[in-house]
């Protein structure tokens, strides 16, 4: 029999046999099931048991209301529906009666399952179906991966070169982002672009919704102006009119025919409003230079039964062949599903969560079975006097189940409209992790529901139906309700609250380790300052600025105008900045080595000499550049201190001489050969916690080939978000059709770097404090009965002499031994959980003492509270009543 | 209620005489998906089997475990006479129907 991985998810084969009449019925449709599923699973494991998943629940619920229909249908017959629905109404009045106990279970139960429903509905958006596509599992991506390690966008030879030589693709494209400027009647306005090649859309499969989609032919060298626009642009600029072909929109100052319109949620990065032709920039230089990487990246079909590794292995083959000819430094490709392209960073984060929600349903979970213990127990006087007054265990049974049903259902209910809350903060959590369009469309997964209400109900029924049953059976049979049952029941309660104070403690540790990693993620030196800055982007229209001058003048004088600003301290333009998410990779090259050793991939800046001001970046040796350095002065180059150091160790690097970057000469490009002026400390350009890339700074009057695009940034000392009007008048004032866009304060962009961990720790925050809670709660119920049961020894110890604090001390004492035992594996535990988080954590290790500490402390604390409460009352009460009572 | 078998339990006798009045859950299902595209799940076909033989329009028996169902027997299904008599009725009933609703049918 096939087990484990290969075989049907075992949780999912449980729930048919839990719904299905056993027999031929049962081994019939089992055997289907798992027939059908070994034809899938050797396409794609994951989806089989998904498949699988939505099967067996699909089964479990036919088969399940097929019994109840029967059921009704029979009982219908006799009185037994009047019975039931007696039942259902005591259970109710029961409710009403026990308020706090029933409160108590149906929002345990609810806490439990709306952040398990919330959570693995996004899971399964994100994770499972996260591609619009035909057939996504045939699409894969690729960049180029440099000989240095990094990876870079494509270059077009190289891109034609894999186009041409692999054999594993059905399809290539090439895809290139790009910023356009439309103009229309209210001005000019900045949008985001793809620029496509070759078999783009027909290897995505999809269709337009109005039009026709271009041809490869279409999209190729030689273009017509054409524009396929996405579902967003259609409906916000046309209205959504049918006859929008054949109309114009102007890019870039050009009129481009409109051909068709995309369906909705077609391109994965939400901010994309439309398609070009690829073809449209054959005209690019770069188009046929090889060294300089074209921007774009590919996007590919695999052959029907190529798997991805198969894929992998093929294009190192190209690899090789093409090192061969050009050289042994020719980069290779990095080759990925689209998938994992898209989403793969937030597999962890996400798996994380699912992790600590599951631990929170088994908290709720335990606590439920705990609190109808309790309940089950103090029932059976009750149970034992209607027995005796004749009554049939079934009808006693079935009161009991009504009980639970009852109890179930409203706490399922309560949980779904907690999940739906629950859902539009974490589909907000999701949308900062990932900028892709169906973040914004999780809803509710039906067989998410499903499979919880299935276990709330299991666990209630279990719990609740079966002690009471036992409960019966001991009344039934004459013996003492004070003897027996009482003890065994507590000590099952007592285990229930040392498992819950172990997962809450694990609970609890995650969420303190997460908390300390943002801390620790605010405070990380990311060698720049981000208070004070303000960012945009400006794009020189080419129309009327035509020439590399004309261009500059432009930018210097706007840059100049922003810095006599009131509050304005310094103001800089550059080609980026930290965390723009603008890539400038170059090679840095020694003369003394090079070319016999391969260059290092360098951090390219350009900037005016104002840069390091409002960024606040450290000189550590030398100097930095100034106005005086201009085009016709010497080249310079400021270096960070990692490029020192990996170039010329143990040696002043002032005075020596690098290439950063090329000119033109004749035909060909060649090295600019520049002197070191100063070095400055390292800038995290890519992420918070890892350093970047060597880094390089030129002067902007003297880089060739930047930048008609270019940022602006600006520090000030008062607001920065208040500075942007005041910006964006003096822009429009230098040339009305050049658009700022891309405003944003540097608090925000680094705030955006660290939006996965924070919104993990809001998420894992609202989990700990449910643990904690729901610990507490569990704890205070047990001690709560067991004192209960205990309030005439308490009251004997105090009336025969005991001090208050000894007897309350003695009752607390039996449940501090749970707490305490849960507390030890709980800490156990959790150092292991931590070590499943430890790549997500920053500066702190999953042992760290202080988390340790202070996780206990609290539920430590929660749980004396708890304690005491109960014991407390039944001191206050005082001896002479609690004897008088029994 | 009666005996008369709703769409999907008609579909399924006639699934099980195609395939010589003897076949099982998988070969059922291929069959109805095949010739009408209807995709069906397992439960509902399990469930209307259950009724279908409880109607004693069907037979059903286990035969042939297999080491790709789990080990777990096949649940054959036979239509019963009856089960073919009722298939005529419905078939004579909606023919009688369609009748002349060509013109409508084809347009």
């Amino acid at each position: 029999m096939t087990k484990g991985r290969n075989g049907p998810p075992r949780l999912a084969v449980r729930l048919v046999k839990l719904f299905v009449p056993p027999g031929m019925t049962q081994d019939g449709l089992l055997g289907d099931l798992e027939e059908r599923f070994h034809v899938r699973v050797s396409a794609n494991p994951r989806r089989a048991r998904w498949w699988y998943w939505r099967e067996a629940a699909g089964a479990a619920g036919r088969h399940g209301s097929e019994a109840v229909r029967e059921a009704v249908a029979h009982y219908r017959e006799g009185d037994s529906v009047d019975g039931w629905m007696r039942d259902v109404k005591l259970a109710f009045r029961g409710i009403l009666r026990r308020p706090a106990f029933a409160t108590g279970v149906i929002l345990t139960l609810a806490l439990g399952m709306g952040a398990n429903t919330a959570v693995f509905s996004v899971l399964h958006t994100v994770l499972l179906e996260p591609l619009p596509y035909d057939d996504p599992q045939g699409l894969v991506m690729a960049d180029q991966l440099q000989t240095t390690g990094f990876r870079a966008s494509v270059a077009m030879p190289n891109y034609q070169d894999w186009r041409e030589r692999s054999r594993v693709f059905e399809a290539v494209s090439m895809e290139k982002p790009e910023t356009v400027r439309v103009d229309g009647r209210e001005g000019a306005e900045v949008l985001e672009s793809r620029l496509v090649l070759d078999d783009f859309f027909q290897l995505l499969g999809r269709d337009p919704v109005v039009g026709r989609l271009p041809t490869p032919a279409e999209l190729g060298p030689g273009a017509e102006r054409v524009v396929v626009l996405t579902y967003g642009l259609w409906q916000s600029r046309f209205g959504s009119r049918d006859d929008v072909v054949g109309e114009t929109l102007t890019i870039e100052g050009e009129p481009h025919r409109i051909v068709a319109v995309l369906p909705p949620a077609f391109a994965m990065d939400r901010d994309v409003t439309m398609y070009l032709p690829l073809g449209l920039r054959a005209d690019d230089p770069a188009w046929s230079d090889r060294s300089t990487s074209f921007g774009g990246w590919v996007v590919a079909r695999l052959r029907p039964g190529v798997s991805l590794d198969e894929a992998r292995a093929d294009m190192a083959r190209v690899t090789e062949e093409m090192r061969s000819s050009l050289g042994a430094d020719h980069p290779g490709a990095a080759l990925f599903s689209m998938r994992d392209w898209y989403v793969g960073d937030v597999d962890t984060p996400l798996l994380f969560l699912m992790g600590g929600a599951a631990l929170v349903l088994l908290v709720a979970c335990a606590n439920v079975a705990s609190l109808l213990l309790g309940r089950a127990e103090e029932r059976q006087g009750e149970l034992a006097l209607r027995t005796a007054l004749g009554a049939g265990r079934r009808s006693l049974v079935r009161s009991l189940l009504a009980d639970a049903l009852v109890l179930a259902t409203l706490g399922g209910l309560a949980g779904l409209a907690l999940a739906a809350g629950a859902l539009r903060l974490l589909s907000d959590a999701a949308a900062a992790m990932l900028p892709l369009a169906f973040a914004e469309s999780v809803s509710i997964d039906g067989a998410a529901v499903l499979v919880m209400f299935a276990t709330v109900l299991l666990v209630t029924v279990v719990v609740g139906v079966i002690p009471a049953v036992r409960g019966v059976k001991a009344a039934r049979a004459g013996v003492s309700r004070s003897i027996g049952a009482g003890r065994g029941g507590a000590r099952t309660r007592g285990i229930l609250v040392g498992v819950e104070v172990a997962l809450s403690v694990m609970l609890l540790v995650c969420t303190g380790l997460l908390v300390r990693s943002v801390a620790n993620l605010q405070s990380i030196d990311t060698g720049f300052s981000s208070e004070g800055v303000l960012v945009q982007r400006m794009s020189v229209p080419r129309e009327r600025y035509p020439d590399r001058l004309s261009v500059a003048q432009l930018q210097e004088s706007v840059r100049e105008e922003i810095a006599r600003l009131p509050g304005v301290s310094s103001a800089a333009v550059s080609n980026l900045y930290p965390f723009s998410r603008t890539n400038w990779e170059m090679l840095f090259r020694d003369p003394e080595r090079w070319p016999a050793e391969d260059a290092e991939s360098v951090l390219f800046t350009a900037a005016s000499p104002a840069y390091f001001d409002v960024f606040s970046i450290r000189l550590l040796r030398g100097r930095l550049f100034t106005d005086a350095d201009r085009a016709d002065t010497e080249p310079v180059v400021v270096i960070d201190e990692t490029a020192a150091e990996r170039a010329w160790p143990g040696e002043d690097p002032i005075g020596k001489i690098v290439a950063v970057d090329d000119v033109p000469e004749g035909d060909d490009f060649v090295p600019l050969w520049r002197t070191v002026i100063g070095v400055v400390s390292h800038v995290r350009n890519y992420e918070l916690t890892e350093p970047s890339r060597i880094e390089a700074y030129v002067p902007i009057d003297q880089s060739y080939g930047c930048c008609r695009t270019v940022w602006l940034t600006v520090r000030t000392e008062g607001d920065p978000a208040a500075l942007a009007p005041a910006v964006r008048r003096i822009v429009r004032d230098a040339d009305p059709e050049m658009p700022v866009y891309r405003v944003d304060t540097m608090r925000a962009v680094v705030d955006r770097e660290m939006a996965v961990h924070r919104a993990v720790q809001a998420l894992f925050v609202v989990f700990g404090i449910l643990a904690l809670a729901l610990g507490a709660v569990g704890v205070y119920g047990v001690v709560a009965s067991l004192t209960r049961r205990r309030r005439q020894e308490i009251g004997l110890r105090v009336a025969l002499g005991s001090t208050p604090a000894a007897a309350v001390g003695h009752v607390a004492g039996q449940g501090i031994r749970w707490v305490l035992a849960g507390l030890v594996v709980g800490i156990v535990a959790s150092t292991l959980a931590g070590r499943t988080i430890e790549s997500f954590l920053v500066g702190v290790r999953p042992w760290d003492p202080a988390v340790l500490v202070g996780a206990s402390l609290a539920l430590v604390l929660a749980a004396s509270a708890a304690l005491l409460l109960p014991a407390r009352r039944a001191v206050r009460e005082g001896p002479a009543e609690v004897l008088k009572e029994e | 209620m009666g005996r008369y078998p709703g769409e999907l339990e008609q579909m399924i006798l006639a699934a099980v005489l195609r395939r010589g009045n003897r076949a099982y859950g998988v070969e059922i299902l291929e069959e109805i998906e095949g010739e009408t595209g209807r995709p069906v799940g397992s439960g509902a076909l399990s469930v209307s089997l259950d009724r279908l033989e409880k109607k004693g329009l069907i037979e059903t028996f286990s035969a042939d475990p297999d080491p790709d169902r789990g080990g777990r027997p096949r649940r054959y299904a036979r239509v019963t006479e009856s089960g073919v008599d009722v298939v005529r009725e419905a078939r004579a009933a909606m023919l009688a129907l369609w009748e002349g609703l060509d013109g409508v049918l084809d347009a």
